[in-house]
């Protein structure tokens, strides 16, 4: 006889559940801002520069970005990079912030973007600012094809060059560069 | 009824909105990349022309020059070392009577030469060869040695080596040329 009013009570708990099941609710119109931005992937954390050909010739290698992005219609987007660490100057070797000799220097050019615009001719890293690897318009979005690129991801490539000055000590020497996104 | 309806669609669409935040977090506003470059042991060198040799005074005095040298060198930090040779690669004419440095016409004929080199200019230390050295075509001689962690400026350093030629009433009047190639190597 107990049971009787927990089956009851249950009963009504359970009655609504079916009995939505059966409703109209009517319709709601759903509103999505879509913010601009701009994200990396893929990232590759390491490049070794080699030198070819045997009069001291520049150390070089490529790196390859990929990225997303999306501005808005009065907005833009940038790549830069900036050496986060230079390398260990002390040692001998080579050293961004002060180069061993003047004409020394860590450089890049950039191509082959598939959003936006890469950066032209040679551009020096820096340790004290960031410096430009591509620029992004206004109204750019990542795949899909027109309006937005057909790439997704897109891509960029980034090709460094570090003077082979004989003045470096023999070793081994790293620095840490850091590539930044940005979208409004 | 009709509340707890539109509780659980708003609580789907967060859901599905959440799942797209998600898949977006996988990129990243910045990244990092290491460069690394290995600094190794390397050596060049430019020649410049060599002037004419010539002699001078009027009494069979050898003739004489100088070809000078810019070199670049860059030697292992610990226990490297490099050096700067020559080697006559072509001989004078032989056959044609004129000075022949495989196989002298008298005795005593030589092409000889002394060596000067200036220190590599951002470090370290370089010897030159030692008194008069007899060049040779079929070995290479010195110039000048180089230690441990010798470095040149960028710009190269210099050394030279002056020339001399027996001036051996034997040769015959005419226009003589022998190719010499310098070698410079580091480790």
């Amino acid at each position: 006889m107990r049971l009787a009013p927990v089956m009851a009570g249950l009963a009504l708990l359970l009655a609504p559940v079916c009995s939505r099941a059966q409703t109209t609710l009517g319709t709601q119109t759903l509103y999505l801002n879509l913010s601009a931005a701009g994200l990396l992937y893929g990232f590759p954390n390491s490049i070794t520069l080699t030198k070819t050909g045997t009069v001291f010739n520049s150390y070089t290698g490529i790196l390859q970005i990929q990225y997303k992005a999306r501005t808005s219609s009065g907005g833009s987007g940038t790549i830069t990079v900036e050496a986060t660490t230079d390398f260990p100057c002390a040692s001998g070797g080579p050293c961004i912030a002060t180069p061993p000799t003047a004409g020394d220097a860590l450089t890049y050019t950039c191509s082959g973007a598939t959003l936006g615009s890469n950066c032209s001719g040679t551009q020096t890293v820096s340790t004290t600012a960031s410096t430009n690897v591509v620029s992004i318009g206004a109204s750019a979005c990542t795949g899909g094809g027109s309006p937005c690129s057909t790439a997704d991801p897109n891509t960029v490539n980034v090709s460094f060059a570090l003077t082979n000055d004989p003045k470096y000590k023999t070793g081994s020497y790293s620095a840490t560069l850091t590539f930044t996104i940005s979208a409004t | 009824m009709k509340k707890k309806a539109k509780t659980l669609s708003l609580v789907a669409l967060t859901l599905l909105l959440a799942t797209s935040l998600a898949h977006a977090q996988l990129g990243s506003s910045t990244g990092t990349t290491t460069v690394t470059v290995v600094v190794g042991a390397e050596a060049a060198l430019t020649v410049a022309a060599t002037p004419n040799l010539t002699s001078t005074g009027t009494n069979f005095s050898s003739y004489t020059g100088t070809t000078n040298l810019t070199y670049f060198i860059r030697t292992t930090a610990s226990g490297g070392s490099g050096s700067l040779t020559l080697k006559v690669t072509t001989d004078f004419n032989c056959a044609a009577g004129g000075p022949c440095v495989a196989t002298p016409p008298t005795t005593g004929d030589a092409l000889s030469y002394t060596c000067t080199v200036a220190n590599p200019g951002n470090n370290g230390t370089a010897t030159p060869c030692t008194g008069s050295q007899t060049a040779s075509t079929t070995a290479s001689t010195g110039v000048a040695t180089f230690g441990a962690d010798a470095r040149s400026l960028f710009a190269g350093n210099s050394a030279s080596t002056s020339w001399t030629l027996t001036n051996d009433p034997k040769y015959k009047t005419g226009s003589y040329s022998a190719v010499v190639t310098f070698t410079i190597s580091a480790s």
